[in-house]
């Protein structure tokens, strides 16, 4: 960088307003000239090895099916606004199996309430014992790999639920309620 | 909600900073204002 090296806090604020995530937060800081040590870029570049293990650490009460809603977002000049009507995630399950952890859900239309997707997928992070991230494939359609981030905490869960492929399109902030059985 | 699991590659800070405006559908010129600096302020620190 130059003798116009943008002010460390700018970078933050970049990173926010962006709503950039950990690893490309790495990668932005190191591009404006405010390197990371190596171990954080290899931390976040290695999902935790948690899956098929019994080592997960994370508070037990989260487990357990949930029902909610969803909210589809799409990006605006002011940062993402919600789509009133869209889709409506009714239920989904975390659940423990033999030492890993799934995820089951399905998601209805709100109006309609015909069934608009199932999906499946396996634990992949934990952080802070209840924010648990998720792979999760979707069954319908094209079986695309989406994510899921969800932080569980007396009983009730909130997250985002998002597509690599089309980052605007594939946006789903949803809050949910503990059930206790579907 | 930003997207992980895909790693962004970018030659520069510049690229890395317009590819992610784009992808929110801004302009540098609305965001530099978001940031509180005016559009050549943000350009001459996207520069170095």
């Amino acid at each position: 960088m130059g003798v116009n090296k943008i002010p460390y806090k700018v970078v933050r604020d970049i990173c926010s307003i962006l709503k950039l995530d950990k690893r490309q937060q790495v990668r932005v800081f190191a591009l404006a000239g405010y390197p990371l040590p190596a171990w954080v870029e290899e931390l976040l570049s290695t999902p935790s090895p948690i899956v098929g293990e019994d080592g997960l650490v994370f508070d037990p009460s989260i487990i357990g099916h949930y029902v909610g809603e969803s909210q589809e977002q799409h990006a605006t000049a002011e940062g993402n606004k919600p789509i009133p009507g869209a889709e409506n995630i009714k239920r989904f399950a975390i659940e423990r199996v033999q030492g890993w952890v799934r995820i089951t859900g399905r998601s209805f239309h709100k109006t309609t309430e015909k069934r608009v997707s199932t999906w499946h997928g396996r634990l992949w992070k934990v952080e802070n014992g209840n924010i648990l991230s998720f792979a999760i494939e979707l069954d319908t359609d094209s079986r695309e790999l989406c994510t899921l981030l969800v932080t569980c905490q007396n009983g009730e869960a909130e997250g985002w639920f998002y597509s690599g492929r089309d980052y605007r399109r594939f946006i789903y902030e949803f809050w949910a309620k503990k059930a206790d059985s579907l | 909600m930003a997207i992980s699991g895909v790693m962004d590659t970018f030659k520069d800070f510049k690229t890395a900073v317009d590819t992610y405006l784009k992808r929110e559908d801004r302009s540098q010129a609305s965001f530099a204002k978001k940031l509180g600096y005016t559009p050549d302020q943000l350009n001459k620190w996207l520069w170095g």
